[in-house]
């Protein structure tokens, strides 16, 4: 990897988004974390990222209206989506909305790596 | 002049005629008897004959009535208009008796007239007398009588009369009209009066004279009338006959009479000043006698003084409501002073009097009133007034409704009694009412108490003295006697640790107190027996047995035992709900589970992956093995207090920081927050005292509030779905209070909803039980607090918890 690819975390679950942040920081990834969806895209991370990380459930803005604006301002930034509510219809609509990835938690950390090589070689398509 | 009265007869034409009468009728009665003797008296005689045609024309037709009457009284002559004036010829009288024309009754007299002329030869004599004619009807005559003697020496009455008629009718008109004034006078007690201001000279009407009591014959004066008039009045009298006087003025005054007797005569007189042409002035007037209306005036005035008297006195007031206008047609002082206002503030306006009534209670009113209208039913209402020196008076009306004669409710008329006093008098009948029945409870525990029985055992502990019971129906059993008290109870078998503990009390010769238990009274009902007793020894310490006291405990320990059961179903029934909630929130409680454990993993993962590099980062893997720990405690955490909501627990009181077991219970329902979008600000107030009470039972509550609160603002579109829970501390009339709120922007309650929301089965959901309010009410006040709910000034609702806190001498 020359250029290490950076990744945004989002989660207002302080705890996942530590451990997230660790596992993929051990692997070599260079993490970026948010609270909120708002937070993210206020940060200067939002042109720079390549794949982003987001819970479903979030306050105010969900993960998935997240993807449908990032969408329709025509950015194409992969995202993976984890949940603790896995539920059929969510899938879908967030898969439909351009999703690589819907992850229930808890997840297998093997399971999160492929997802995010398989974005980020997506991604530099 | 009285008929009958003679008078001397003056010079007059009538006495000149009848002198001549007289003669002419003796000469043409002799001219016919006696033949002329000469030539020269044949002339003579021939003029003679023409001056007695012509005096006999006179005679005859004279309008005066002629009468020559001999002694015995019958008509030798009469004129043809005396005759004809009484509807006959004078042939018709003549030499008919006089008295003919006379009235029977009048006879007497006119033979004694013509008595007394001819006793006085050649004096006149005058009376008036009626006579009547041939057709029957009535002459008054005065006549002029005169005796004479003739040629012969015979005497002779010679009557002349004029027709009185006319003028005596006139007099008795005039009579008679003076009676019936006189009559009007006396009836109306109203007498006439003029005054000559420049003599004094007085006038009185006869029943002036009356009113004065004074003597008809007497001159009245204006001393005299100053006499009579009351001493106080004087002055004002006098000013006003002066003004009168001076300026000729009408006046119009009232005054009184001190009679000689005492008593006082109230006069009203009125009189008009007249001028004379002279310049002379007259008061000519009326004065009446006013003493009957005066008095009952006054006794109408004290009759109303008495009426104000016991209004005042029974707090009773009257009054008369024009429906029409809507406005008193009368109000009594007593009225006033009800409402707290000045009686002789008499323009104050109906409105003002109903704003003294209390609002709600005048609406009460109103309505009655509109009923009363069209019923046309009498009514009674009670209200009460707020003065403006802050007290209540309660009143109590009636009313009537007055129908017009156009069938329609023109007034009501009724009565307000100040009942106020009468209620606190009530009250505190029911206050002694109460006291009495307290005092009879006490004397019933007393009774209880002294229904207590003494008793004895021997060395080997069996019973050898029971006091006798005062009452026959009472618990003692008196026929126990030789029995051991293990014998007795049908209890020994259930409980046997208790009686062994008990044995070897008594073996160890110990005092007891207090021992329960089971037995039966002599109607063989069971009972609850509570005992104590303290063992006996002789002068030289040998045990002799026990001596105590037993009472019967049944009421107590059944009380003890219903409000036991109340308590488990209570904590039962909060279990169940309890359990139903978790239901509800599984999902939630999953996902509170699955966010550890989803970062236990990652950080196990990762934890490996530093230990696998080359070199291994120790430290990284260190800070992951840290963060495995703490997620995992958080997951057992949460764990734990979800088995802590799902086990049935005794209720466990305990002191709590009341902040802490907010925002544990918070955490449990966070994830339920924001799956519905719900935020939730926290406004906690700091160093809040403890309070005492079950850290389960009130997270139940709160879990409950939120969950309803979530619920509520499902349907939020166009208003944020926010929620607020604030704990706060307040110290009012109610007390040293911890308050906590839940505060939703939901579709609120309805005010129907919110009479009902605490009762059991009550919901508006469609999948609820509607058990949850009703458990949250029936926990926060076994934690001695209030449970509430009130709509909120924009939208939603607030439900509020108040706790009691600890005072701080127990605390």
């Amino acid at each position: 990897m020359s250029v290490p690819s950076i990744i945004s975390v989002i989660d207002d679950d302080p705890s996942v988004r530590l451990a997230t942040n660790n596992l993929l920081t051990s692997r070599g990834y260079t993490v970026y974390t948010f609270g909120s969806a708002h937070e993210f895209l206020q940060s200067a991370e939002l042109d720079t990222t390549s794949c982003v990380i987001a819970d479903v459930q979030m306050l105010a803005m969900s993960g998935v209206e997240l993807l449908m604006h990032m969408r329709s301002l025509g950015r194409i930034t992969p995202f993976i989506f984890m949940t603790a509510f896995p539920d059929d219809a969510v899938r879908d609509r967030a898969l439909k909305a351009g999703a690589s990835c819907f992850l229930a938690k808890p997840f297998s950390t093997p399971a999160l790596l492929q997802c995010l090589e398989a974005a980020l070689s997506e991604s530099k398509m | 002049m009285m008929p009958g009265q003679i008078a001397k007869f003056g010079n007059s034409a009538a006495q000149f005629l009848l002198g001549g009468l007289a003669a002419l009728r003796s000469f043409g009665n002799g001219e016919k008897d006696e033949p002329a003797a000469a030539d020269d008296s044949r002339q003579d005689a021939v003029d003679l004959r023409d001056a007695v045609r012509q005096w006999r024309e006179v005679f005859e037709h004279n309008p005066v009535m002629y009468f020559m009457v001999d002694p015995a009284g019958t008509v030798l002559n009469v004129n043809t208009f005396g005759a004809a004036q009484l509807g006959y010829t004078p042939a018709e009288l003549i030499g008919q008796s006089v008295l003919n024309v006379f009235f029977e009754e009048d006879h007497d007299y006119v033979r004694r007239c013509v008595a007394r002329s001819l006793e006085t030869l050649h004096q006149s004599h005058t009376w008036e007398i009626r006579k009547f004619r041939k057709d029957g009807s009535v002459l008054w005559v005065r006549e002029n009588a005169k005796a004479m003697l003739r040629g012969d020496g015979t005497p002779i009455v010679l009557v002349a009369c004029e027709n009185i008629t006319q003028r005596k009718e006139a007099e008795d008109a005039l009579r008679q009209s003076e009676a019936y004034l006189a009559q009007a006078q006396e009836l109306s007690r109203t007498g006439s009066f003029g005054l000559n201001v420049a003599t004094g000279a007085i006038v009185w009407s006869r029943e002036t004279f009356r009113i004065f009591q004074c003597d008809v014959a007497v001159k009245p004066t204006l001393e005299f009338v100053f006499q009579r008039i009351h001493p106080e009045d004087r002055d004002a009298v006098r000013r006003t006959l002066d003004r009168a006087s001076r300026r000729a003025e009408d006046f119009d005054h009232e005054y009184r009479l001190l009679m000689p007797d005492g008593s006082v005569k109230y006069l009203h007189s009125v009189a008009r000043a007249l001028k004379h042409g002279s310049g002379r002035i007259e008061l000519v007037g009326a004065v009446t006698d006013v003493t009957v209306a005066k008095e009952s005036e006054q006794r109408l005035r004290r009759s109303e003084a008495y009426l104000a008297e016991a209004q005042r006195l029974s707090h009773t007031s009257s009054w008369a409501w024009d429906v029409r206008r809507q406005e008193f047609a009368y109000r009594s002082a007593e009225l006033y002073r009800l409402f707290g206002f000045e009686p002789n503030h008499i323009d104050v306006p109906a409105r003002a009097f109903q704003e003294r009534i209390l609002p709600e209670d005048f609406q009460r009113i109103i309505e009655v009133e509109r009923q009363a209208l069209r019923r046309r039913d009498p009514f009674e209402i009670d209200f009460r007034i707020a003065r403006p020196d802050g007290s209540i008076r309660r009143v109590h009306t009636e009313g009537h409704p007055v129908v017009g004669s156009d069938g329609e409710v023109m007034e009501i008329i009724g009565t307000h009694v100040d009942v106020t006093d009468q209620v606190a008098a009530k009250e505190a009948l029911q206050r002694a009412f109460d006291e009495l029945k307290a005092s009879e409870q006490r004397f019933r525990d007393y009774a209880e108490t002294a229904s207590d029985w003494f008793w004895e055992t021997g060395p080997d502990h069996r019973i050898t003295k029971i006091s006798e019971h005062a009452d026959p129906a009472g618990a003692a059993p008196t026929a126990l006697i030789g029995l051991t008290r293990w014998d007795i109870p049908p209890d020994a078998e259930l409980e046997p640790g208790k009686w062994e503990q008990h044995r070897a009390t008594l073996d160890a010769h110990l005092p007891f107190r207090d021992l329960v238990y089971r037995g039966r009274d002599r109607n063989g009902s069971p009972i609850y027996v509570r005992t104590s007793g303290k063992p006996l020894h002789d002068a030289d310490g040998h045990f002799l047995g026990y001596r105590g006291v037993s009472s019967d405990v049944t009421a107590a320990i059944r009380a003890e035992h219903a409000e036991e059961a109340l308590r488990k179903a209570q904590a039962e029934l909060a279990h169940v709900t309890r359990v139903t909630t978790l239901g509800e929130l599984t999902a939630s409680i999953a996902h509170e589970i699955t966010q550890p454990l989803a970062a236990v993993i990652s950080n196990a993962d990762a934890c490996m992956t530093w230990l696998d590099r080359e070199p291994a980062d120790l430290k990284a893997a260190r800070r992951s093995a840290e963060w495995i720990v703490e997620d995992a405690n958080r997951a057992s955490e949460v764990i734990r207090r979800i088995r802590a909501l799902a086990k049935k627990t005794e209720i466990e009181v305990v002191s709590l920081d009341i902040n802490q077991v907010v925002r544990e219970a918070v955490a449990l329902v966070r994830r339920e927050l924001a799956t519905h979008r719900v935020s939730v600000r926290m406004e906690l107030a700091s160093n809040l005292p403890k309070i005492c009470g079950d850290r389960i039972q009130l997270q139940q509550v709160l879990i409950n509030l939120v969950m309803n609160g979530i619920e509520a603002m499902q349907a939020n579109v166009d208003r944020p779905r926010e929620m607020a829970i604030r704990s706060s501390r307040t110290d009012d009339d109610d007390g040293d209070r911890l308050l906590l709120t839940v505060t939703d922007r939901g579709v609120g309650l309805g005010k129907d909803v919110k009479e009902r929301i605490f009762t059991p089965f009550f919901t508006t959901k469609s999948d609820g039980l509607g058990m949850g309010l009703s458990i949250c009410r029936s926990i926060i006040e076994a934690h001695a607090g209030r449970l509430s709910a009130f709509q909120n000034e924009g939208s939603g609702a607030t439900f509020q918890i108040a706790l009691p806190l600890q005072h701080r001498d127990t605390s």
